[in-house]
Order: structure tokens, then sequence, then C-alpha cells
């Protein structure tokens, strides 16, 4: 690439970058969803730390499952409800889809949990935690 | 004056394509060492759920699941990846609008 050409690259890639400059791609950093993740995963984490030890069953156990999935869902339509955020959406989606499972297991499997599926599930969810979080942690603050 | 526009507009051109690469440099960085940090989370759960189910801590349909949720995990790892991609174009795109307007400022001071 000789000199003029450099330069009429630059100029090229400078003009498509003013053309699109009233553009925006992505949604800023909300702290909001910062909260919503992290609160929900502190939440998860004591009561899977639990179930790992021993198990889930009975009424009350049901009753956090479904009060976790209850809470994600909100966090998820609180996401879908804002422009350019798909990708954060759909991670949502996939957190609840992940406690979802748990609850239907529940449910199906006879009201209880072994402490084995509970600790083996901790470790997906965690998984789908993190890269949520990391997501919003990586976004542009305003 | 229109020598101070032409070394503006070079200047401008220069700090520009410089943000462009560093932006770039920096999301490849960040693109190599997330996807190898999942791999091997995801290598370690698999090896993990496969352990359980030999030692039958959980039945054959626990891991099945188990395993299904892998798809999900790397489909929002992906999404991931796509989100940080967005914010790097964006930090691009202000980035030369605020050149573009700190120069003009100076010129016009």
């Amino acid at each position: 690439m000789n000199l003029p050409d450099k330069i009429s690259f630059k100029i090229r890639i400078f003009l498509l970058l003013v053309f699109i400059s009233g553009c925006s791609f992505v949604s800023y950093y909300d702290a909001i969803s910062f909260k919503n993740l992290t609160d929900l995963k502190g939440e998860m984490m004591v009561a899977f730390e639990d179930f790992s030890q021993n198990g889930a069953e009975g009424e009350q156990d049901l009753e956090l499952l479904e009060h976790f999935k209850v809470e994600t869902a909100k966090a998820m339509e609180y996401e879908a409800g804002k422009n350019l955020n798909d990708n954060t959406t759909a991670q949502f989606k996939t957190i609840y889809a992940l406690v979802s499972e748990v609850v239907e297991r529940f449910k199906n499997d006879g009201d209880k949990l072994s402490a084995s599926y509970c600790e083996a599930k901790w470790l997906n969810l965690e998984e789908a935690f993190r890269i949520a979080i990391e997501t919003e942690r990586n976004k542009i603050q305003n | 004056m229109a020598a101070d526009i032409v070394a503006l507009l070079k200047s401008l051109l220069n700090e520009s394509a410089e943000l462009v690469s560093k932006e770039a440099a920096a999301l490849f960085e960040e693109i190599k060492s997330d996807g190898s940090e999942f791999a091997l989370r995801l290598a370690d759960r698999t090896k993990k759920f496969i352990s359980m189910l030999a030692e039958e801590k959980i039945t054959k349909d626990e891991f099945e699941e188990l395993m299904g949720d892998q798809i999900e995990l790397a489909r929002a790892q992906a999404n991931k990846l796509q989100s940080d991609a967005k914010v790097s174009a964006q930090k691009i795109i202000d980035g030369v609008k605020d050149l573009t307007l700190n120069k003009i400022t100076a010129l016009l001071a």
C-alpha cells in the first residue's frame, strides 16, 4: 500500500465512522441489571450450598425455588423492555430456563431433589450468572 | 486557516486509526482469553458430571439435562462475545465523536 492509498484508506474509514456516528449498537451499562444479577446469584448460591449438602425437599424448598423462578422472570422482562439489549435478554432466558428445569424436576421427582443433582446444577447456574454479569460489566458506563 | 484545517484533519485521521487498532486489539485479546477460560470450565464440568454418573450420584436423566445445559451456556457465551464486539464498536464511534469535537473546538478557540 503506497502513501496515497494509505491516506485514502484512512479517509474512507474516517468517513465511515462519521457516517455511523449517530448509531448505537448496544445498551449502556445498567446498575439495576447488575444488581438484579448479583442479588439473584447471591440468593441462589446460599440456597444451593444448602441443597448441595442436604438435597431439597418439601413445600418450603419448593416455595424458595418458585421464588427464584419468579424473580428471574421479573429481571428477564426488565431486560426485554430495553432497546439494543438482545444479547443480555438471551442470557436471562438461559438463566430462566435453567431455574425452570430445577422446579420441573422437583415436581416430577416426588417433590425432592438429590444433593448431588443440586451440586451439579449449581455449577451450570453459576456459569450462566458469570457470563451475564461479565457481559453487563463490560458495557460502557454513562 | 486552510493549513490549520488540513493539519486538523490529518491528526484526526491518525488518531482515529490509532483508536480503531487499539480497540480491535483489546477485543481480540478479550475474545481469545475469554474463549479458552470458558472451554476449560466446560471441560471441568463435563468431567465432573461424567464421574458423578459413573458413581451413580446422578441419574442418566439428570446427566442428560446437565449436559444439555452446556449448549445453552455456549449460546450465552456467544451472546457475551457479540455484546463485547458491539461495545468495542460503540467505544470507537464515541471516541471519534469526542476527538472530532475536541479538534474543532481547539481550532475555533
